[in-house]
């Protein structure tokens, strides 16, 4: 069983044409003449004497019949007919190239004379709009967009009309990622019977096919020039209390292009941009220009703006930066210790980045003798260096080390030839050994308290540990994963589909209200936990984290990819599906064409007819 | 184009004669035989020698036989006194033009017809001017296909005087006879003071026997009405019993008046028409 459906339904208001030719035929209304003598003799006796037109009983003339024909079947053109099996419907997966370079932007030629300005994205959604509209009405499409996790756009097993919605808010902005996983999903969605189409800006037409074979790959792009800011970040100076701006531009074309980079804050509370700096430079083809700019501090955002006639990726070509607010860890050292051993610590602290030394109630970290008792806080870091028995004789081990690698303090730490002293057995408290040597533990982690405390079994004087790169790699890794655990942003500003990861201060553990991810484009809630760990973000703008009315913490995501930005490489093209879909389903395409060619047979057949009938008449006419 | 020499007239000219009647008509010496007595060489009766009388024509066998003067009396010979009245209205226009094509044929046929009995023929066109031209054998050449513009009906002519006839004459109509009329009184004014009246009527085939064409706009020709009709079998049968009314009226009117009546479709061409309808109809007679 075939069931009709119709591409273009609206095409069926030209059946209105049907009633206007039986009203015309009924009226006599396009009564051909015929010039006889002797009119009288052909008078109806019966004939009602009327000055307007007559309605007679509808003559079934061949005309008639050939003109309803006619127009039957130019209705029927119209509305573009699609025959599918009553029980099966055509089913589409289309999977989307979520790539930057998918927001291109290219000259079209526009309807009128003039050149337009539209994106490959606008080229693959009108490609796709060409597909469904040759497919049958009832039709259904799921959609896709690639990335490093696929998303169902639309679907699954939505109409076109439906899938058209969902597309408005596609943009595609992933970096360069793997297409695989997109295209294994889309495959378990198409099952057996549907197909696959892949719309990407690229594609190699000589090269060796890729992807499934019953996929599809239409490629709309086209090689473009492009200016680029591949890299930009602002560091604050507490001493000079200016920052430092770090760009670096990138002319990806095969020509010399001119550019004028502008930076504009605004103001809180003003209306209109402030513009910080501009800079114009002229790039060669395939260089890179890095610019360091200096800006006062206290202006919070900025704005930064790359514009150029060779820009096709916008892109790229913009940067939000968030002022960084940079806070010092506090240390704090405990008293206790021997005068050999202080100097050590204080010296240690002194190399280490962005810290304080303060008191004990302030510090974030503190540095103590391993038998003074652990003050439990939360995101206190404490460190506890020394024999928890000293009644016991220590004992020195020149290895071998056995290290939890996976323990980011001891991210980079080998103990490569360390001679390790002052070891004692330990107490009744929980540890978990971190640096292990047999059955001595050197380093461990106390799980009992609120405070992140660590013990460092060592005789600091008598080790070569303070002598050796890796203790101040692992005193580095101690503060950063202290400051890591204080509340806030520890960096502001990020590039896209970089992990996130900070801690918030909730004030209240009573609340109900959930934190909140308020994005460029759309805002989630996110679970109420002191870390806060972003999915993968891929939208470039100016995120903030909220908790009712208070803001915990603003930064800012940026598009930095070199190989999206490169645009010279994009191509339209087509690799066609390598695999039949299903030997039983219906070929459309050639049905389609050759049920048109039967329509426009007849329809050609009956405007003849029509023609000869007309004709014969006028003949008959004419001999009367 | 000469209508004189048309070749199908030229080969029926051949083929026929007049068939005027056996009944004396009234004319000029000739070949006809007239209903006096007169110079030919046919006996008719004898009577008694009167003053005046052509001693040539005295039986003097008779006188010796009798001692009696006695005439023979010759049957008299006349020319024909023919007058054509060719219907020139647009109606006869219809089928192409063969219709006027064959109406002059005929006036042409007929009129060198009775040239050849001497006859001096009257050629009267029924155009719409007061009065009609006529012509003489000798115009013939006058008539054209694009004399039939008239759209005033032979009817309407007759009952405006614009056409008159000479007495006694032999007259021959030619028409369509497609206009609305009252056969009985056109008839009775045709053949009033006429010696013998044949009126023929041209038809296109289509008009003899129309077929089912579809739905129309008919306009008559010589009056510009328009009626929208669907010709059907239904509107057919209508149309065919008017004409056919028309046709037997005509034909009874011509009884009535020792007229005679014949419909020829002008499909057919001169040759089958003098053939099978006018030989028949005695219009013609086949030719020594």
């Amino acid at each position: 069983m075939w069931g009709l459906s119709f591409a273009n339904p609206w095409g069926l208001l030209a059946l209105l044409s049907l009633p206007g030719i039986v009203y015309l035929h009924m009226f006599h209304r396009r009564l051909p003449r015929l010039e006889i003598a002797g009119l009288h003799l052909w008078s109806l006796e019966s004939q009602p004497p009327s000055s307007g037109r007559r309605r007679e009983k509808l003559p079934l003339t061949w005309s008639l019949l050939c003109e309803l024909l006619a127009a039957l079947l130019i209705s029927l053109l119209l509305s573009q007919p699609r025959f599918t099996p009553w029980d099966r419907v055509p089913h589409v997966v289309v999977v989307l190239d979520n790539s930057a370079s998918m927001l291109a932007e290219v000259e079209t030629l526009s309807e009128g004379t003039e050149d337009q300005q539209t994106s490959l994205r606008a080229l693959a959604i009108a490609h796709l709009d060409g597909v469904m509209g040759n497919l049958a009405r009832n039709a259904q499409m799921t959609i896709l967009r690639t990335g490093r996790r696929p998303t169902l756009v639309a679907g699954p097993n939505v109409s076109w009309e439906e899938a058209k919605g969902a597309l408005v808010d596609w943009s595609p902005e992933e970096g360069v990622h793997d297409f695989n996983p997109a295209w294994d999903l889309a495959m378990e969605l198409a099952g057996d019977e549907g197909t696959m189409i892949f719309l990407t800006d690229h594609v190699d037409e000589e090269a060796e096919p890729i992807g499934p074979k019953r996929m599809e790959i239409v490629a709309v792009g086209k090689g473009l020039p492009n200016l680029a800011i591949t890299t930009a970040n602002w560091s604050f100076d507490p001493q000079t209390l200016s920052g430092q701006i770090y760009l670096r531009i990138k002319n990806y074309g095969v020509t010399q292009a001119s550019y004028r980079v502008v930076g504009t804050t605004q103001k809180e509370g003003a209306a209109t941009l402030t513009q910080v700096f501009e800079s114009t430079e002229t790039l060669e083809a395939d260089a890179e220009l890095p610019l360091q700019l200096t800006v006062p501090g206290g202006i919070g955002e900025l704005t930064i703006r790359l514009e150029s006639s060779q820009d096709c990726l916008p892109l790229d070509s913009k940067v939000e930066l968030i002022e960084p607010k940079p806070q010092r860890l506090t240390i704090a050292i405990a008293e206790g210790f021997e005068e050999s051993w202080l100097e050590i610590i204080k010296r240690t602290i002194s190399i280490l980045p962005e810290v304080q030394v303060g008191q004990l109630e302030d510090a974030q970290l503190v540095i103590a003798p391993a038998n003074v008792p652990v003050v439990s806080r939360e995101s206190l870091f404490w460190l506890g260096i020394g024999g928890l028995k000293p009644e016991q004789t220590p004992v020195g081990l020149l290895g071998p080390y056995l290290l939890e690698k996976r323990n980011p303090l001891l991210d980079s730490v080998t103990l490569g030839g360390v001679i390790w002293a002052g070891v004692r057995e330990p107490d009744e408290r929980q540890l978990t050994p971190l640096i292990s040597s047999g059955s001595k533990i050197l380093f461990a982690r106390q799980f009992d308290l609120q405070t992140q405390a660590y013990w460092l079994n060592i005789d600091l004087a008598g080790s070569t540990l303070v002598d050796s790169p890796d203790w101040p790699i692992l005193m580095i890794n101690l503060v950063e994963a202290c400051r890591v655990a204080q509340p806030g942003l520890k960096r502001w500003n990020y590039r896209n589909n970089e992990r996130i990861r900070f801690a918030i201060d909730l004030p209240d553990e009573d609340s109900t209200e959930l934190p909140r991810l308020i994005g460029p484009s759309s805002t989630r809630t996110l679970p109420s936990s002191e870390i806060v760990e972003l999915p993968v973000v891929d939208q470039s703008g100016v995120y903030e984290v909220t908790l009712g009315e208070s803001s915990l913490a603003r930064f800012a995501v940026n598009f930095f990819d070199r190989e999206e930005s490169d645009l010279k490489g994009l191509s339209t093209g087509r690799q066609e599906s390598r695999e039949v879909v299903d030997p039983q389903t219906l070929d459309l395409s050639n049905l389609y064409t050759t049920i048109i060619m039967i329509l426009l047979i007849v329809l050609v057949a009956a405007i003849l007819a029509d023609w000869y009938v007309l004709g014969r008449r006028k003949a008959l006419g004419a001999r009367s | 184009m000469s209508w004189r020499y048309d070749q199908e007239v030229l080969q029926n000219l051949n083929r026929y004669t007049l068939a005027l009647p056996f009944v004396p008509t009234s004319g000029r010496s000739g070949e006809l035989l007239g209903r006096g007595t007169g110079s030919s060489l046919e006996f008719q009766e004898y009577r008694s020698y009167q003053l005046g009388d052509d001693i040539r024509h005295l039986d003097w066998a008779a006188y010796a036989r009798s001692d009696h003067l006695m005439v023979r009396l010759f049957r008299e010979e006349i020319s024909p006194n023919v007058e054509i009245l060719v219907d020139a209205s647009r109606s006869m226009t219809t089928g192409e033009g063969l219709k006027a094509k064959v109406a002059l044929q005929l006036t042409s046929l007929f009129a060198q017809l009775c040239g050849r009995l001497s006859g001096q023929p009257r050629i009267v066109v029924g155009q719409a001017v007061r009065p009609c031209p006529s012509y003489q054998l000798s115009q013939l050449d006058q008539l054209s296909e694009g004399m039939f513009t008239s759209s005033v009906s032979l009817s309407e002519l007759m009952q405006d005087h614009a056409i008159t006839f000479k007495s006694k004459s032999i007259r021959i109509v030619i028409s369509d006879f497609l206009f609305p009329h009252d056969p009985q009184a056109l008839v009775r004014v045709l053949a009033s003071g006429s010696s013998v009246l044949w009126m023929l009527q041209l038809l296109t085939r289509w008009e003899s026997n129309p077929v089912q064409s579809g739905g129309h706009r008919l306009v008559d020709v010589e009056s510009g009405n328009e009626l929208d009709l669907y010709i059907n079998d239904h509107t057919i049968a209508q149309y065919r019993h008017r004409l056919q009314t028309l046709q037997g009226s005509l034909r009874i009117q011509a009884q009535r008046t020792h007229s005679r009546f014949a419909s020829l479709i002008v499909d057919e061409g001169l040759s089958s028409l003098c053939r099978n309808v006018l030989l028949p109809a005695e219009i013609l007679r086949a030719g020594e």
